[in-house]
């Protein structure tokens, strides 16, 4: 492809990440409150909310400087996550098309957030903050046994060698529930809301951050999910529509990337409006349970199948 | 040779002892050793530059190669920070006074680190090494609190089990096939065990094995870790957890890999150590409160990383080809893990010995709201928790993601399975390191309002090291010369640095992070309305300095859903540990026969501290007394024998037997 194309496809990929997550939350709230009976809201509302914390100044709990600059460090983080993944077959940032970087760049969201309600006197903001982190704990496992499992199947921990050699076996299927589970819980949906939880800890860390700052962290959440999301899709669809040479089938596979992350933003919206948020010790008992069962898949990808 | 300048300022050093003045006396050894670390420094450039040096230094055989230097540099850079930071916090034990003490132990103790990873002999390696256990085991006691020399003297009586004994077995192994002390040249040793019998070889190993096990804390043997970094001066802390540990390293590499060569069910054995330790290390961490034991654990659990490493690369080397190529990798990454392990564990133990010297106490429960006084401390503790979590672009991040790429290309289920707990206890030492971070830097305590920061020389020693986590970590380039040592294929350049075809461009991501970073603040400008306290539903009270989570609440529930883990770790805890408890008993009681002690048998000896209560018998004393005592013993004993001291009796003889044959 030529250098005006990758442009293109670049700017869109920034376009994406920067405008559709969003409309993606409106989406999901639409499709709850339709579940609900209920009209529910425009789905440019999450934007509307976006906007007005943007124009509200916040309130300040403390004078430490990281209290200001985390939500700032954390939407960097979640916008370089998304950056670093395919648009069609153009990534829009080549620092490393690894598979770990994007691992540990989306981590950097928590990481800035936990430590953003560790720099407050607030015991609510502290229990977040470590609720995050023990969901880590027993996600992060999991994904690394996941990653483990595709980099054997492929031979490579590079995302393009990934795509270009992944081959259909049981395990790789397997694997694949699995991820979609494991990046679902990464997300902290509904019933794995648990640091957030408003009615629990009002907030977790983000309790004492109110307007603009609010309103950054939020939209660095939003963001954090769409990459998190567009990584499964991305997945699903570029190893199985074979080498992308023209422009043309790069649009293609864009356009199939794009409908399918807004086709599931439905299914997780009725996953969330159909359960009851889970209490911490019963998420660490879940993951570790998917950890083992990632164990088992491992040992199968190893064995060929 | 450079590295007599080193040794020389570690002599003076150790000389300044004779000055009577506590502080000078410490401050002027602190500095000495400074120096002596600087000029290691200079020498590892120098063989850098112009190829390695052999010669001789006051007698002793010392050659000065690819390998020796990165274990240099280590000490060199872990050295002179500590030692710059030392000048000021030493004056914390003015109480206890004998600065001579100190002055001669630590420099004896840097001094003998280099003479381990310098001399080209067996002889001086094993005297360099007892030189150094020995110097540590003097400064683990220097606050001569009762619950230290407890530690120390565990520490010690492990070290002469599981190190002095096997290492002395091991120089007689050695000395049995060459037939000469002064031929004892690692080149000598590989040549003869060359042509050794399979057996001579396996024994050799398997002693030289347990001693670095031991000195890097692996699991079996780690119980005397946690206590010994605790009771420890904290800059001494920050040398045995960054320096010594990896002393060990270069021993494993130096004289077992490559004199007597490696295959691949040894490198699986170190790799599967590695990751048993790094997951044992680092969930232990998880649920220690006090800094310094947590900062402990921490190393244990670091170190297998560096083990698992370069057991991948062990394991892979000798399969050449590809395979060959990721065992490299793997080696490389170990050793790269050494030297960042090194830099962020030590600046971590520094920041937590800043905060001891301003509040007195490193318990985790206690502490907080010190970012606000502390700003510098914070951040230098921020960017080293980071580092050590792995968080890009600090240098963690680089050594673990290049360990985890030798694990998963390994084609090996079990290797791949460690690199699975790496990368999953890469999220447990992020868990433990916001947990340190939080707990003392965290929050707004008024109970600490008035904390002042550290003076100026401890805060550039922490800086030094926490500036170094993020100059690697940018530019991995500036060290990975060195540090490949094994000819790993690794691709890098100024901008970026992979294997094949996984990459990584710390630069171009912290421009990109920068430029997002301050983009988006710009955009979106913070603007602050009113300041008001953090909201506590409105409770009138509350006790603000509690309104938190302290410490040991923070990953409780986790920590319950993983107790069975726990309890089979504390069960081996305690295996190791009361074997330990015995045989301290046993020297007491040994060690009871030259003091002056009431004459009743079943005196209850139970430390060291009812021992020096009492008077140093004389001589001639000491040649009867014991035969009396015996057989006074034996009169009231043998009537009725009790199991207990069956056991002492039977521990005396095993060890006069040891003894004995140490001696031949």
């Amino acid at each position: 492809m030529e250098t005006t194309a990758k442009l293109a496809f670049s700017f869109i990929g920034v376009l994406l990440t920067f405008l559709l997550p969003p409309y993606l939350d409106g989406i999901a709230r639409r499709v709850k409150a339709r579940l609900q009976y209920r009209r529910g809201p425009p789905l440019m509302q999450t934007w509307y909310d976006l906007n007005k914390l943007f124009s509200l100044p916040s309130v300040k709990p403390t004078k430490s400087a990281l209290f200001t600059w985390a939500p700032y460090l954390a939407l960097a983080s979640a916008v370089i996550g998304a950056l670093l993944l395919p648009y069609g077959n153009v990534v829009p940032i080549d620092i490393g098309f690894n598979l770990v970087v994007f691992f540990y760049v989306i981590l950097m969201v928590s990481v800035f957030l936990m430590l953003a309600g560790l720099t407050v006197q607030n015991a609510f903001s502290h229990l977040g903050s470590a609720r995050e982190m023990q969901i880590i704990l027993t996600v992060e496992p999991l994904i690394a046994i996941l990653y483990g499992v595709l980099a054997y199947n492929a031979g490579s921990l590079n995302i393009s060698d990934i795509i270009a050699n992944l081959h259909l076996t049981p395990s790789l299927v397997m694997t694949y529930v699995l991820l979609a589970y494991a990046l679902y819980v990464e997300s902290g949906f509904m019933p794995f809301d648990i640091a957030e939880a408003e009615q629990e800890v009002i907030g977790g860390p983000l309790s004492e951050y109110s307007g603009r700052l609010l309103g950054v962290f939020y939209y660095a959440i939003y963001i954090k999910r769409f990459a998190l999301l567009w990584f499964f899709v991305s997945l699903l669809v570029l190893p199985w529509v074979g080498p992308i040479n023209t422009t043309l089938k790069a649009a293609e596979v864009l356009a199939v990337q794009f409908l399918l992350t807004v086709a599931l933003y439905p299914v997780i919206a009725s996953l969330e409006a159909t359960n009851a948020r889970l209490r911490i010790d019963h998420v660490v008992k879940m993951n570790t349970r998917a950890f083992f069962a990632g164990i088992v898949i491992l040992a199968i990808a190893f064995m060929g199948w | 040779m450079i590295l007599e300048y080193a040794i020389g300022a570690f002599i003076l050093g150790g000389l300044v002892g004779l000055l009577r003045d506590y502080k000078a006396t410490v401050k002027a050894s602190s500095f000495m050793a400074f120096l002596g670390s600087l000029a290691l420094l200079w020498q590892v450039y120098e063989v850098y530059t112009s190829g390695p040096v052999s010669g001789d230094l006051f007698g002793i055989p010392i050659r000065i190669d690819d390998l020796s230097i990165v274990f240099l540099l280590i000490i060199g850079l872990v050295g002179a920070a500590a030692s710059l930071y030392a000048i000021n916090y030493m004056e914390l034990f003015e109480k206890v006074g004998k600065g001579w003490v100190y002055a001669i132990a630590y420099n004896t103790f840097l001094a003998s680190m280099t003479l381990i990873v310098t001399a080209d002999s067996m002889e001086y390696f094993v005297m360099g090494w007892e030189l150094m256990t020995l110097s540590s085991f003097v400064l683990v006691f220097f606050s001569e609190k009762a619950r230290d020399v407890n530690a120390s003297v565990k520490y010690y009586i492990t070290m002469h089990f599981l190190d002095t004994i096997p290492l002395f077995l091991a120089l007689g192994t050695a000395y049995s096939l060459i037939g000469n002390f002064e031929e004892l040249t690692f080149e000598n040793i590989a040549n003869a065990m060359a042509t050794a019998p399979a057996s001579t070889k396996a024994v050799f190993t398997a002693l030289l094995m347990v001693a670095f096990m031991a000195k890097s804390g692996m699991v079996p043997f780690h119980f005397w870790v946690a206590e010994t970094y605790r009771a420890a001066p904290t800059s001494v802390s920050a040398v045995m957890a960054g320096a010594m540990e990896k002393v060990a390293i270069y021993g494993l590499i130096a004289l077992i890999w490559r004199t007597v060569g490696t295959s691949y069910n040894l490198g699986l054995f170190v790799a599967v150590i590695g990751a048993i330790t790094l997951t044992v290390g680092t969930l232990y961490a998880l649920r220690e409160t006090n800094a310094k034991r947590l900062l402990a654990y921490s190393s244990i659990g670091q170190m297998g990383y560096v083990w698992f490493g370069l057991g991948v690369g062990m394991a892979l080397i000798p399969k050449g080809g590809f395979l060959g190529a990721v065992g490299a990798l793997g080696a490389f990454a170990g050793l790269f893990h050494a030297l960042n392990h090194a830099i962020f564990k030590a600046s971590l133990f520094l920041s937590a010995g800043a905060v001891e010297y301003r509040t007195g106490t490193v318990e985790l429960n206690e502490l907080g709201g010190l970012g606000k006084t502390m700003k510098v401390t914070a951040l230098a503790a921020l960017f080293a928790s980071l580092a050590i979590s792995g968080v890009p672009p600090f240098n963690g991040f680089i050594s673990k993601w290049l360990i985890y790429v030798s694990g998963y290309y390994s084609d090996s289920y079990i290797l791949a399975l460690g690199a699975v707990l790496a990368a999953f206890l890469s999220a447990g030492t992020l868990a433990y390191s916001i947990k340190l971070y939080g707990a003392q830097f965290g929050g707004e305590m008024k109970r600490y309002e008035s904390v002042q920061e550290v003076p100026a020389g401890m805060l550039v020693g922490q800086w030094v090291l926490a500036g170094l986590t993020l100059l690697i970590g940018v530019f991995p380039g500036t060290v990975t010369g060195i540090l490949n040592v094994f000819n790993a294929p690794i691709n890098e350049n100024l901008y970026k640095i992979g294997f094949q075809s996984v990459m990584f461009s710390p630069v171009l991501f912290v421009i990109v992070l920068g430029v997002l970073t301050f983009g988006l603040y710009l955009v979106f400008k913070p603007e602050f309305g009113k300041e008001a306290k953090p909201w506590d539903c409105g409770s009138t009270q509350i006790d603000e300095d509690e309104y938190r989570i302290n410490a040991e609440g923070y990953y409780l529930k986790y920590e319950e859903k993983i107790g069975s883990f726990y309890r089979l770790g504390d069960w081996f805890y305690r295996v190791g540990a009361g074997a330990i408890h015995y045989i301290t008993r046993a020297y007491l009681w040994m060690a009871s026969y030259f003091t002056k002690i009431v004459d009743t048998p079943y005196t209850r000896i139970e430390t060291l501290d009812d021992l020096r209560e009492r008077e140093v018998m004389h001589i001639d004393e000491e040649v009867f007394k014991p035969l009396i005592r015996f057989l006074n013993i034996a009169k009231n004993v043998i009537p009725g024998i009790r199991l207990g001291t069956f056991v002492v009796i039977a521990l005396v003889v095993v060890g006069a037997i040891v003894g004995l044959l140490i001696v031949m």
